[in-house]
């Protein structure tokens, strides 16, 4: 004879979640549209999340203390879901933070590309078709040619388009020589720089710069006045181009051969890393995008 | 992470922490692990950026009527209502009466007209190898000037486009990434509808930065933001900044560095056109030199 107490109490679960049901639909849209899912792909994934959000008597709203408000809650719960997703699903795969940095066709386009391999031109023509984009294949091809260089650059279209993009990514592969040379040695001097930031400053900067995020949207997340953040920021870059130049260092070359796109602010952190190697395959994966040719 | 059930694992600590319901003490503890946990921070992150833009998207669109916005900033202005805080490129030289008397009595009203900032030279006129970068840090310079201008006189949609060109323009440019970075977030908020106080602190603290970021191109820079303060003074009739210490200052410096652009003949002209007081012929010269230099690059 089931427990009526625990009965009640699935019952308010049920309805609290279908009292959450159109936001945790609209988040998990958005989820969907990062990780580049249509159609049948993204019900999937839907019912992926629906399936965790309500197994185990409703295990996740069980687990909830009240100590934030549900809806944030179920938003990092449904973060949480599509990071284990993206690890079930394409294992060590992750999108580069260049791609983040640039924005969502950035993002959509790499996992296109990379993810899903398919050329340039099929990929384009999915982002128009499917995610509603209106850049043209040129545009595309000068986005593809901003992203790391995990693949090369395969244009079908325009031949005039596509011996630009052949010519600019042998000119990037130079470049890409020479920034990796010099790379070593400004990671380090970054890391003994950002390491000189306090805490909080190297947040900022990290969402900032790595994640891309808006200073409103960092404000609102640090509960920080939005106005003296920008000062706080600009002040930071100031902090690191004369700690960079104190060590002898061109701060521009430095920033430069980390890419700050690709810099993950991970100079700081191996050793922790490896220590959590085990947990973390995408930990790898981003060591490994980094050292690829 | 904390190893726990995958779906909730400190999903609460972060929420707790982007509502600012966690006390001081967890908060600076979990500040810490976000700086120590790369797959932690990757979920606090994405949870802001779901959060932030699925608000934006649900927010009701408020009407910016810019146009009314620019009749209030003009007469403000013209009335020295508004204070400016932070240090905008003309601000050494020319005083914010200034301004206001030349956009109350019309001085800049022939400047202003349809597609001001779409002169022949404000663009490129393709890459010349060696001079590439040179020439797109002249137009850097030129650009920032207008910018100010667009802001000052309350013309946020302009600011808007060119604030966007700048960012776009500095992508020519190699080591600048954390400045088109600032640009493009002073676009956004542009585009969002700040107002012009906080549009023109925001502009000033990038314009300060984009001179630091073009070490190696520093004259080119200077170069376009003297020439196009230079062309817009002679234009609007304002002897001012053309007599001011900056404006002397940066002929002086230009000439001694002997520009490599061949422009000796036309600074010299510059020092003796502004040497004395200016009459209408003076200034109309110095339009046309203004305009020569602009055009050459």
């Amino acid at each position: 004879m089931p427990d009526p107490q625990a009965v009640e109490t699935i019952e308010r679960f049920r309805a609290l979640l279908e009292e959450s049901l159109t936001q945790i639909e609209r988040t998990v849209s958005w989820v969907a549209t990062r990780l580049c899912l249509t159609g049948d792909d993204a019900d999937e994934f839907r019912s992926w999340v629906h399936e965790k959000l309500v197994e185990d008597d409703y295990r996740v709203l069980r687990g909830f203390q009240g100590r934030s408000t549900l809806a944030t809650y179920l938003v990092a719960v449904i973060q949480n879901l599509a990071r284990d997703y993206r690890m079930k699903t394409w294992s060590r795969w992750r999108p580069s933070a260049a791609a983040e940095r640039l924005g969502l066709v950035a993002l959509q386009l790499e996992t296109l590309r990379e993810r899903d391999g398919f050329t340039l031109d099929e990929a384009a023509e999915i982002l128009r078709s499917n995610h509603g984009v209106r850049m043209s294949g040129p545009e595309l091809a000068d986005l593809a040619a901003k992203l790391p260089a995990r693949t090369p650059v395969r244009f079908e279209g325009d031949a005039g388009v596509a011996t630009a993009v052949s010519e600019e990514r042998a000119d990037r592969g130079v470049r890409e020589s020479e920034r990796r040379a010099t790379l070593a040695n400004s990671k380090e001097a970054l890391a003994g720089a950002l390491a000189e930031l306090d805490v909080l400053d190297r947040l900022v900067l990290r969402m900032y710069y790595r994640s891309g995020l808006t200073i409103a949207a960092i404000a609102a997340a640090l509960n920080l006045e939005q106005r003296p953040l920008y000062n706080r920021r600009d002040r930071c870059l100031r902090t690191l181009k004369a700690d960079l130049e104190d060590r002898g260092l061109n701060a521009a070359e430095v920033l430069d051969a980390v890419a700050w796109l690709d810099a993950d602010f991970k100079v700081d952190f191996g050793l922790r890393e490896a220590k959590d190697a085990d947990n973390e395959p995408s930990n790898q994966v981003e060591t490994k995008a980094e050292d690829e040719p | 992470m904390t190893p726990s059930d995958p779906a909730t694992a400190d999903a609460e600590l972060i929420a707790a922490f982007i509502d600012g319901r966690l006390p001081e003490d967890e908060r600076e503890a979990f500040l810490q692990r976000l700086d120590e946990e790369p797959a932690l921070y990757e979920v606090f992150a994405e949870t802001v950026r779901c959060r932030d833009e699925l608000a934006a998207s649900s927010a009701e669109v408020v009407e910016h009527p810019r146009s009314r916005q620019s009749s209030y900033w003009r007469v403000a202005i013209a009335a020295g209502l508004v204070l400016v805080i932070g240090i905008p490129v003309l601000m050494r030289s020319l005083s914010e009466e200034s301004y206001g008397e030349m956009l109350a009595d019309g001085r800049l009203d022939p400047y202003l007209t349809e597609g001001w900032y779409e002169q022949p030279w404000s663009e490129m006129r393709g890459p010349t190898p060696g001079r590439r970068d040179a020439d797109t840090a002249f137009r850097i310079g030129v650009r920032v000037v207008d910018l100010e201008v667009a802001l000052r006189a309350g013309r946020m949609e302009d600011a808007g486009v060119l604030t966007h060109r700048l960012e776009a323009r500095l992508g020519g440019i190699e080591l600048t990434e954390p400045l088109r970075a600032s640009y493009a977030e002073l676009g956004r908020r542009l585009d969002e509808g700040i107002g012009q106080e906080e549009a023109l602190e925001l502009a000033g603290s990038v314009a300060t930065l984009t001179g630091e970021y073009l070490p190696d191109l520093q004259s080119a820079y200077r170069l376009g933001v003297w020439v196009e303060s230079g062309a817009l003074a002679a234009r609007s009739d304002n002897e001012e900044l053309l007599r001011s210490s900056w404006f002397r200052r940066e002929l002086r410096s230009l000439r001694d560095e002997q520009f490599p652009r061949g422009f000796g003949e036309e600074l010299e002209a510059i020092a003796q056109l502004t040497a004395g007081s200016m009459t209408e012929a003076d200034l109309e010269a110095l339009e046309e030199t203004f305009s020569a230099i602009l055009g050459a690059h």
